[in-house]
């Protein structure tokens, strides 16, 4: 059961985690995206920090920090990137409310399976409306062969990542102890 | 309780009107984006936090340098088991200094490489350092540090020692996005050495470069160069893209495609230069000031370089085409493509 005494509502509205933490955690993230990610590039695929960030900010924080936040790091993402400006900022946002609506039902991150399950169709998912609204803008040509060559490794070294993440995941969110933060969606009044 | 339950409805309702409002910030941000030219309010942005993110930047590429050595080491030993264990040997012996004074020369030898092509080109250069890649997966990208304080403008053809690898998309103060020619968005106008047959040169997503719509009544031949054409006004004409390293279709077909082998190392690379015009001398960096001397010479002595002498320093053989490409060798860096249309000034060339 969750510590009450770990919900402080007055400053979080209905979440579970203080804005302070999530702004450390999304910082941190942030930087390993900018001095990270890129020299980690295997074959043209970097892993997405910031996504993985999201998704445990979106369970233990507010709906609307987690599109906030969605919207925040994807625009700073667009805008650190190369690509059109304004695609990850509507992906990420859209996520990160989406994830947090799926938290409030039976998706859940309290073990590493689920957490590496939920890190794998977030991101396939994210990565795939991606690859959709940037075809539609006429930015990428070969839809299919962007799923065989982008989504599908990118997916998999994202969950990678999220293995060696999930130590992290359990110190910052206290994931899965017995002080866990509750899901902000699940709190009860 | 009714009472506590009835502070999440307003909740409930903002996050739907915050997801609103943020699917209508993006889209209208891709619109300006889309629209906009380099100087416009987006672009500007993305600039300024390219800025910002530099120095970051800077701190990943010198702590990944000692991986990306280590990768280095493993690529070279695949050579022979002998040399390896040779080369072992030297390195006890010598040590620290040894390997010091081989990167230094290595060094050496790549900037002089790199300023070679202003004589080769009858260009103005400037040499440049690679701090970073895309971030992203989306995009075939590389982080130069040089900006527009050092004269880089958007549309500039970026090259290394082996050929061209791209152009500028974008730059900042002090940094410039260069895109590859692998990228799916990247296009160069080329043509077949011996062949002559013309066409695009367009990279893809699984970073090969594909030259389509060759007719298949042209004579093309496994090895044969590929060469800029100079048509699309951002490469300059003669220079070496790359070589056929397979030809796609059946004989029977109206067309085929080529797969080009890049002439130059498109992804790896630690230094690269920028072709800033067409006049013969030779910008050089602060960094790059021990080998500022010889650059100059080089460029001074090259002014005189013609589309022969470039096919020829490149490719060897290679001379019968680069007649042809003498006369536009100098005048085409003054690419004119803008960010904004990074599309359709990168796909068309």
């Amino acid at each position: 059961m969750p510590s009450r005494g770990n919900l402080t509502i007055g400053d979080t509205g209905e979440s579970g985690v203080s804005s302070g933490r999530l702004a450390a955690y999304a910082g941190v993230a942030l930087l390993l995206q900018i001095i990270l990610a890129p020299n980690m590039s295997i074959g043209g695929i970097s892993p997405n920090f910031l996504i993985l960030a999201l998704i445990p900010m979106a369970v233990y924080g507010s709906r609307t920090s987690a599109t906030l936040w969605g919207f925040v790091l994807g625009l700073l993402f667009d805008l650190l990137g190369s690509g059109p400006v304004g695609v990850m900022a509507l992906v990420m946002a859209v996520t990160g409310y989406a994830v947090s609506v799926a938290s409030s039902s039976a998706m859940d991150i309290s073990n590493i399976v689920s957490w590496i399950i939920v890190a794998a169709v977030t991101c396939v998912l994210a990565n795939l409306a991606f690859c959709i609204v940037v075809s539609i803008l006429g930015y990428e040509a070969d839809f299919l062969g962007s799923i065989v060559f982008r989504v599908i490794p990118w997916t998999l070294y994202n969950i990678v990542i999220a293995l060696i993440e999930w130590p992290v995941l359990k110190r910052v969110f206290d994931v899965g102890g017995g002080a866990g933060y509750m899901p902000a969606s699940r709190i009860k009044f | 309780m009714p009472q506590l339950n009835t502070p999440q409805k307003p909740n409930r309702f903002s996050s739907t009107v915050v997801l609103i409002i943020t699917i209508v910030i993006s889209m209208v941000l891709l619109t300006a984006w889309s629209n906009e030219g380099d100087s416009g309010f987006v672009h500007g942005t993305r600039n300024v936090v390219a800025t910002i993110a530099s120095p970051f930047q800077y701190v990943g590429s010198v702590i990944s340098y000692p991986f990306r050595a280590i990768s280095n080491g493993f690529t070279n030993a695949g050579a022979s088991t002998e040399d390896l264990l040779t080369l072992q040997q030297e390195n006890e012996e010598l040590k620290a200094q040894v390997a010091q004074d081989q990167e230094l020369q290595q060094e050496n030898e790549r900037l002089t490489a790199l300023l070679g092509i202003s004589s080769r080109y009858n260009v103005k250069t400037t040499g440049a350092r690679v701090i970073s890649q895309s971030i992203d997966s989306w995009n075939r990208t590389i982080v130069i540090d040089k900006g527009s304080s050092s004269g880089l403008t958007v549309g500039m053809p970026v090259m290394n020692s082996s050929g061209i690898i791209g152009q500028v998309e974008s730059v900042s103060a002090n940094t410039a996005t260069v895109r590859l020619i692998t990228d799916e968005i990247s296009g160069v106008s080329a043509y077949l050495q011996n062949s002559r047959a013309e066409g695009v040169v367009n990279g893809s997503v699984d970073g090969l470069l594909r030259m389509e719509f060759v007719p298949s009544t042209t004579n093309v031949t496994l090895g044969e160069a590929v060469i800029t054409s100079g048509m699309g006004g951002v490469y300059p004409a003669g220079m070496v893209v790359g070589y056929v390293s397979r030809i796609e279709g059946a004989s029977t077909d109206t067309y085929r495609t080529i797969i080009v082998q890049p002439a130059a190392n498109v992804e790896a690379n630690e230094e690269v230069v920028v072709l800033i015009g067409g006049e013969a001398s030779v910008t050089v960096s602060e960094a790059d000031s021990s080998s500022a001397g010889s650059a100059s010479a080089a460029g001074a002595t090259g002014a005189t370089a013609t589309g022969e002498d470039t096919t020829s320093s490149t490719s060897g053989s290679d001379t019968a085409s680069a007649d042809a490409s003498s006369s536009a060798s100098a005048g085409g860096s003054s690419g004119s493509g803008s960010s904004s249309g990074s599309s359709s000034s990168q796909g068309g060339e």
